[in-house]
Parts: structure tokens; sequence; C-alpha cells
């Protein structure tokens, strides 16, 4: 899976077809991941992404392969190529009364996501060439978020979330920061949390992995499915190594006297918590963040 | 796969059939919506299998737990 998106912002991207005219478009790979207003493109960026700013450019699909014209029958969408060229004007009201050449310069030719004529402006020319060296999955050492949504039904704790009771993954960029991007998305998935914190890492799944708690309002849960959660002894390392195996369950319950801990110790946290949280959060010993694994 | 319907799963138990074009679409925008990634065309394909496959014996596609 890689990771480099590519993203253009501040023109304007005439996708084809009878599809409205756009801001921003973003590609991984050969692939049109993202395509729509500024703001929206760049909520996807991953910190070690590509961003382009088009100045005023326009963006037009051309063939996969051939001569570069437009207009094509090819379109860009999202889940196609990203077959593409960059023009300083809007090719549609290309007009030779203003004296100058009606034809728009093509600044860009990109197929398969890859630069192959000109550079994409307000940036370096970042081809995106294909090393044969380099391996087409990402195999940097990804850093994964392991979400558990939790929240309080009645006089109990119970996981949700998008996956259900089931630890949410989020890959995490290099340079993203793991909370704001955590934050970020759960509160576009689902809605504004009342608390995200981390609460735990390990190694695992060949990725390191930062357990977060994400504590939302009996509100947002909606049709997600959703599990009481259940009591487990803690894994434990010894002095100077972590535990051999950390089952899931046992994230949990650490995430949770890891809560425990904050509310009385954070008190940014214990006043976020509404008083039935620290009642149901009195049953867990607290205890800080720690390596799990 | 062009012509089939497929269907991919994710491994949070999200799941969506359709044709290719829908289902690379819809994938993409789940990948990006919830687990901040983003798969190529490639990548996805490489995750679909037919959806009479996927429905399994004895199910009936059309009350199968597809979120898309």
């Amino acid at each position: 899976m890689t990771h480099r998106y590519t993203l253009l912002v501040g023109g304007t991207v005439i996708p084809g077809g009878d599809e409205p005219d756009a801001a921003a478009i973003a590609w991984a790979e050969d692939t049109v991941i993202a395509l729509g207003a500024e703001l929206d493109v760049r909520a996807i960026s991953r910190g070690d992404s590509h961003l382009f700013d088009l100045g005023g450019a326009f963006v037009v699909p051309i063939a996969p392969e051939g001569d570069a014209k437009w207009p094509v029958a090819a379109t860009l969408e999202v889940g196609e190529r990203a077959d593409l060229a960059v023009l300083d004007r809007d090719p549609r009201m290309a007009r030779a009364d203003d004296g100058r050449d009606p034809r728009p310069r093509t600044v860009a030719i990109v197929r398969g996501g890859r630069v192959l004529a000109g550079a994409l402006p307000g940036g370096s020319t970042n081809r995106h060439e294909h090393d044969p060296s380099e391996p087409a999955f990402d195999v940097e050492g990804p850093v994964q978020a392991e979400v558990f949504v939790v929240w309080l039904a009645g006089d109990h704790l119970e996981l949700t979330g998008p996956c259900g009771p089931a630890p949410w993954i989020i890959e995490l960029g290099v340079t993203d920061h793991p909370v704001e991007v955590v934050t970020r998305i759960v509160r576009d998935a689902i809605g504004r949390p009342l608390l995200v914190h981390s609460t735990s890492w390990r190694r695992d799944r060949d990725a390191l992995i930062l357990s977060f708690v994400a504590v939302i309002d009996a509100a947002l849960v909606g049709p997600m499915a959703s599990a009481p959660i259940g009591r487990i002894d803690l894994a434990r390392g010894e002095a100077s190594a972590a535990p051999r195996a950390v089952a899931t369950d046992q994230v949990v319950e650490h995430g949770l006297r890891h809560l425990a801990w904050l509310a009385q110790d954070d008190p940014v946290v214990a006043h976020e918590l509404p008083a039935a949280w620290h009642l149901a959060l009195a049953e867990y010993m607290p205890e800080p963040f720690r390596n799990l694994g | 796969m062009d012509g089939e319907t497929i269907t991919v799963r994710c491994v949070c138990g999200w799941e969506t059939s359709g044709p290719e074009v829908a289902v690379i679409r819809t994938t993409i925008e789940h990948g990006l919506k919830l687990h901040n990634m983003a798969p190529t065309r490639a990548e996805v394909l490489a995750m679909a299998v037919p959806s009479a496959r996927a429905a399994g014996p004895g199910d009936d596609p059309t009350l199968g737990p597809s979120v898309s």
C-alpha cells in the first residue's frame, strides 16, 4: 500500500463527462483517490504526501496513451487511472480574439500517476518515476493506530465503532501527529469524541501499534455494533522485556486502567469525562501509559 | 474481472459488492475515511473475489451484510 499521495490543489479540475469542476485532485500510484473541494482533498494528506499548488492552472483528463489531447472520452474519477494534463488556462475558453495563442500551454502530462512531460507546478519536478529496486508496497515499518471506541451504556462500558467492537485500525504517515489524525478520523466517521487518548504501544503485525481509547457520547453510537467490555488480567512482561503475547482484551483492559489513572491525575480528562464515567472507571485499577509488547 | 460482480471485504468487517468500477471507488473511499489509507486499483482488484464465491454456498447474496 503506497503512502505517496500526490495532491494538486488551488486550480480547476475538469473531470469530463457531466461532472462539475473540482478544485483539487489526488492520486496514489496510478489511481485517482480523491477529487473535489480543496479542503476535502487536503484532508487526505498523510503528511508524507506530495502537495502541488496549481496556482490557478487547469487539469483535464487525457487518454492513457497516444497524443495528449482534450477533450477526450476519458474522465477523471475516483478509482480510475490518473491520466491527466495540467494546462495554464481553461481549454474551454480558448479563443483567438484576445490576440493570444488560443491553445492553452501544457504544463505537465501525467500518465498512470507519473509525470511524463513537463513538471507539476508549485513544487519540484517530482516525477515519481518507478525505481525497479523500489518495492510496490511500503515496507518502511508502518505506524498504525488501533482505536477502541468506548461508550457508557447505562452502568457499564461497551466497545463500538465503524468496525463494531473490533479494533479500528488507522494507518499513520511517518510525519503525521497520531493524536490529530485519530481525532480527525473519529470525528469525521462517528462524530466529535469526548476524549481521545493514546494508552499504550507495542510491536505487532509488522508495525508499531499505538493504542487509543476514544470516548464517545451514547448518542453517537447509532446503528454501530456494540459489545460489553469484560474484565481480564493484564499481560505482564519481565523486568526488561515486554510480554510475549498480548490479547486485544488485555489492550482494552490496560486502556481503561490508563483512562482511570488519567481521570484522577489529569484535570482536563477529569473535566471532560461525565460523572457517570468516573463511577464506571472507579473499578479499574489506575495504571499509566506503557509498552504492552 | 470486467463485467462480473465482485466483492471486497475489509479486515474490519466492512464489505462491498458490485461492478468493478463501483467497488474500486467505494473501497478507496472506505480506506481513506476509516483507515487513512488509499488502495490503488490493482490493490483493490487483488483483494476482490467474484461475488458468487464471496457469498458462499447457501448464502443469499441479496441478504448479505454489505455496508457499501
